[in-house]
């Protein structure tokens, strides 16, 4: 019987890297998931308990399906902005690209960046074949992110677990990696 | 940080890392009313998933965490036991959830014993606790046939009154269980 044991891998960007979790990444991850406005579309505020608990929570998620989310780091500030990558928990209707970055952290393309990378990683190295994003019908920052890497709306209101979400479908890998990655 | 999850084997279990493939049986330990009553109410399939996920990466959050935990002889689930740390207590505990068909057969307290002596001799505690519903009696049971006894100290948690139950030390453990006294 083996012991279980994970490695994260590491993908750099031009000015971000999706990296493995460390304790020091709880302060941003919890100024993302205190802040009012950029929770809006994420499921609304949390303590910083339930920031640890996220956090566990997605290391746990590499665990069991050997994919999840990563910590995306700013280079300039060298520290946790958000978390962007692929994940397919109990009850997701499609394996997913997720993400979501503090306020401060938006409006600079960081998000297409990220998911971008995501993306690309899911397509060539777990060999994914098809990908969503599920985003609020009403989260237009996110949307354009979708956009932007020439996903589509696919199908409205989606009943997912707790939440209700638009299905966004990605380009299938071939066209993906050919245009954007 | 980093995931690193032992496996360990005693007389009849093992207890080891969660993989997708216990889910089902996960979710029967959690949804059974002996047990959700002490576990909080009853919880949806996605919710009990996000909370495998949780005892997965505890692991990485503390260095040690909780086990699930089979029969050798039919690899039934016992149940999820080992060590629960959350992020704002000041100490961790043993903490148990033993599936409804494998009650009665002392696994749980072998398996909490497996986790006392890795506790003791790997994770470096110097001592130990498990904090009990003062109506949970089959749960003190376990306890007290690791050699816990009850405090009377009564914490308030989440709207559950629960009792703190105190473990031997190190040294007692191993004295009154000289067989697991050899190297991890």
């Amino acid at each position: 019987m083996m012991d279980i044991s994970i490695k994260i891998p590491t993908i750099e960007t031009e000015r971000l890297i999706l990296r493995g979790w460390r304790e020091s990444d709880l302060d941003g991850y919890f100024e993302l998931l205190s802040d009012e406005e950029a929770m809006t579309f994420l499921g609304g505020v949390r303590t910083r308990h339930d920031a640890w608990r996220s956090i566990a929570g997605a290391i746990g998620h590499w665990a069991l399906k050997g994919f999840g989310l990563f910590c995306v780091e700013e280079k300039q500030s060298q520290s946790c902005i958000g978390f962007c990558g692929p994940l397919c928990p109990e009850g997701w209707p499609d394996n997913e690209i997720g993400y979501g970055l503090q306020r401060s952290a938006q409006g600079k393309g960081y998000g297409t960046e990220a998911a971008n990378a995501a993306l690309t990683y899911a397509y060539r190295d777990l060999g994914w074949t098809t990908a969503i994003s599920l985003i609020d019908p009403a989260n237009s920052a996110s949307q354009n992110i979708a956009k932007k890497l020439g996903a589509h709306k696919e199908q409205e209101n989606v009943e997912v677990t707790h939440f209700t979400a638009d299905i966004w479908r990605h380009l299938p890998p071939e066209q993906f990696l050919e245009q954007h990655a | 940080m980093t995931l690193d999850i032992p496996t360990i084997e005693t007389e009849r279990l093992i207890l080891r890392g969660f993989t997708p493939q216990d889910f089902d049986d996960y979710v029967e330990v959690r949804i059974h009313p002996d047990n959700a009553k002490w576990l909080g109410s009853a919880q949806s399939k996605a919710q009990i998933y996000k909370h495998m996920m949780l005892v997965m990466g505890h692991w990485a959050m503390r260095g040690y965490g909780r086990f699930c935990v089979r029969r050798k002889d039919n690899d039934a689930m016992v149940g999820i036991i080992g060590a629960l740390h959350p992020f704002d207590y000041p100490t961790p505990e043993m903490a148990y959830a033993v599936h409804p068909d494998q009650k009665g057969n002392g696994f749980a307290g072998e398996a909490v014993k497996a986790c006392l002596k890795i506790a003791y001799q790997t994770w470096g505690w110097t001592q130990a606790i498990s904090m009990i519903d003062p109506d949970n009696h089959a749960s003190q049971s376990v306890a007290r046939k690791c050699g816990a006894t009850a405090t009377g100290e009564i914490i308030q948690d989440r709207g559950y009154s629960l009792e703190i139950w105190q473990y031997p030390s190190p040294e007692a453990f191993f004295t009154a269980n000289p067989d697991m006294a050899g190297a991890a």
